[in-house]
């Protein structure tokens, strides 16, 4: 009577998570897209340029530093559009979907009552969590080259005067992954942590909030210069990605270490969990 | 070997009890009867039974392998139905019940769906979200039954179904039963237990208080007598205390309702006494018997045979 049933990875169930989530991912990534396009037609417009700087000059600081602060000046297109790369919306959007698809798939499928069912057929809980995983960084990463796809083609269809290098969007793409890595990480732990959707859509929702004002504050207020490190956001930084063409290795590993330890605690939790009854 | 077995199984949500100490087990081919109301463990015990809860203590063995909980053991042998069936809701029955399919094999699923989808008049292409409730639990039921399984684990399946779908329902647990399948049923009605399992087991706040077959349940419960007394004589009262066990349930005109445990050689060697016209026994049903398990004074010791 005994047979031991091996339990083969649920390929089906990652295909139908696949489905599921396609429409926001390709709303988020046209929208990435565009804004990258954009913003290249926008550099390319010298008058335009100096037109925007004038009025980031008026701004306050801070909100200076929440589009580019230091690399936005006229001549250093690069920095131009680059505002792309950390433009709130853009952030925005990566948070959406990490948040969003971990969420939903993990507290959602709690919360509605069809992880009941996906568990009781031949799927472990450990599998569940590998294939939100999968959905959400692949996601994530898939992003991160769309922006970069969004520069190069922008960069393609502007005629600048001067050849822009496309080499240091590279490395601000890769950090960039890094970061959405480390996003999706701490949105699976929220995911892992709670049986209701709302509460973990509010816990990822809050820790970016508070990061990204965090490393806001950091930046422009000099006594609170201290609390940058704290922020995921103090370890991507533009001008240093930008303009110095060694990578940022310390803070690659940060952002990965990140990564690795929300993944591996949402891990634990969600496979210590009894499913709500 | 038993094909279902729970050991010792307890469960605690931190201080407050789900199960204690559940003992039972159910053989192949058998169907087998899980009662309780509300609240009293039925469905804790089928959830750890599932893996989908980590017992606090005691163990589930499904097909003779020890469940470990989140690991699906043995899943692609079961047939699950959760008491609260809930499926997405935005795409048709048809979709959700092939993906749930294709999750651990699903040789002759298609075929099967199609087949019961009949039986039940259920129309798959329609969206989930528009299906009625007790359409949505006849998914359900196709979803426990569109694998052959040798084990089926059915959370109250024909709640919400109208008393003819519930009878294809209770046919379906029957057929699946004698093609070798172990059925744990789950349910409040009482009737459909009695009408489809031969043995039961009765919790009582989280407690297994009774495991036994419906027959020796069933005697095991109060018995009545109904008596008519003749026309003009006085109905006479009930000498409870040297009858132990013995009540009276209703007295109208001439008839008395009595209810009695164990032999009726007393009562009828007391009501000998009596000019007597009529005595009728109605039958014992599993819900009185079930009634007294929950009547307060009973005994919560667990009696397996």
């Amino acid at each position: 009577m005994t047979k031991q049933t091996r339990v083969s990875f649920p390929f089906v169930l990652l295909r139908f998570w696949f489905w599921r989530i396609l429409w926001l991912w390709l709303l988020v990534g046209f929208f990435i897209f565009i804004i990258q396009i954009i913003e290249c037609g926008i550099a390319q417009d010298n008058e335009k340029v100096k037109l925007i700087l004038n009025l980031f000059e008026k701004m306050p600081g801070f909100m200076k530093n929440a589009i580019g602060g230091d690399i936005l000046e006229v001549g250093n297109v690069t920095g131009f559009i680059a505002i792309g790369y950390q433009h709130p919306l853009v952030l925005t959007s990566y948070m959406i979907f990490a948040v969003c698809v971990s969420t939903g798939l993990l507290a959602g499928h709690v919360q509605s009552g069809t992880m009941e069912l996906i568990l009781s057929r031949s799927v472990t809980k450990n599998q569940v969590y590998i294939c939100t995983c999968i959905l959400t960084l692949v996601g994530m990463l898939a992003l991160v080259m769309v922006m970069f796809a969004g520069t190069v083609v922008g960069i393609n269809i502007c005629d600048f005067e001067k050849k822009i290098s496309l080499w240091p969007f590279f490395r601000a793409s890769i950090v960039g992954g890094l970061l959405s890595g480390a996003a999706a990480g701490v949105s699976l732990l929220a995911a892992a942590l709670f049986r209701s959707r709302g509460k973990a859509v509010g816990l990822a929702m809050a820790f970016f909030i508070v990061n990204y004002f965090v490393d806001l504050i950091a930046e422009w207020w000099p006594p609170a210069k201290f609390l940058g490190p704290i922020s995921l956001f103090y370890y991507v930084n533009p001008s240093k990605i930008l303009f110095n063409s060694a990578w940022p290795i310390r803070d690659m590993c940060i952002l990965s270490s990140v990564f690795a330890i929300a993944v591996v605690a949402g891990g634990i939790i969600w496979h210590r969990r009894d499913l709500p009854l | 070997m038993a094909t279902l077995e729970v050991r010792s199984l307890t469960k605690w949500y931190g201080s407050v009890k789900g199960i204690e100490d559940v003992t039972f087990a159910v053989e192949e081919g058998e169907i087998f009867g899980y009662l309780g109301p509300n609240g009293s463990g039925k469905t804790t015990t089928i959830r750890c039974i599932m893996g989908l809860l980590k017992p606090t203590s005691g163990e589930a063995r499904v097909l003779g392998q020890h469940v470990v909980a989140g690991r699906a053991t043995q899943h692609s042998r079961i047939g699950y139905l959760p008491g609260e069936f809930r499926i997405w809701r935005g795409i048709s029955a048809r979709r959700s019940l092939s993906v749930l399919a294709a999750l651990g094999g699903s040789d002759r699923a298609k075929t099967r769906r199609e087949e019961l989808a009949e039986k039940l008049d259920l129309d798959l292409d329609r969206r989930v979200g528009n299906l009625s409730k007790g359409n949505r639990q006849k998914v359900g039921v196709v979803y426990a039954f569109q694998h052959e399984r040798d084990v089926l684990i059915l959370d109250e399946p024909t709640i919400g179904l109208d008393p003819l779908i519930r009878q294809v329902v209770l046919d379906l647990i029957r057929e699946a039963a004698d093609a070798g399948a172990t059925v744990l049923l789950s349910s409040h009605d009482l009737s459909e237990v009695s009408a489809v399992c031969g043995r039961a087991g009765i919790l009582r706040e989280g407690r297994l208080v009774e495991v036994s077959t419906i027959s020796k349940i069933v005697q095991q419960g109060e018995r009545r007598l109904k008596v008519w007394f003749v026309e003009g004589t006085k109905v006479p009262s009930l000498p409870v205390e040297n009858l132990g066990g013995i009540r009276e349930i209703r007295r109208k005109g001439q008839m008395l309702d009595i209810a009695y445990h164990g032999k009726a050689d007393k009562v009828l060697k007391w009501l000998a006494q009596f000019e007597v016209s009529r005595i009728v026994t109605p039958q014992t049903s599993l819900e009185d018997a079930f009634m007294q398990y929950y009547s307060g004074d009973f005994e919560s010791e667990a009696v397996t045979s």
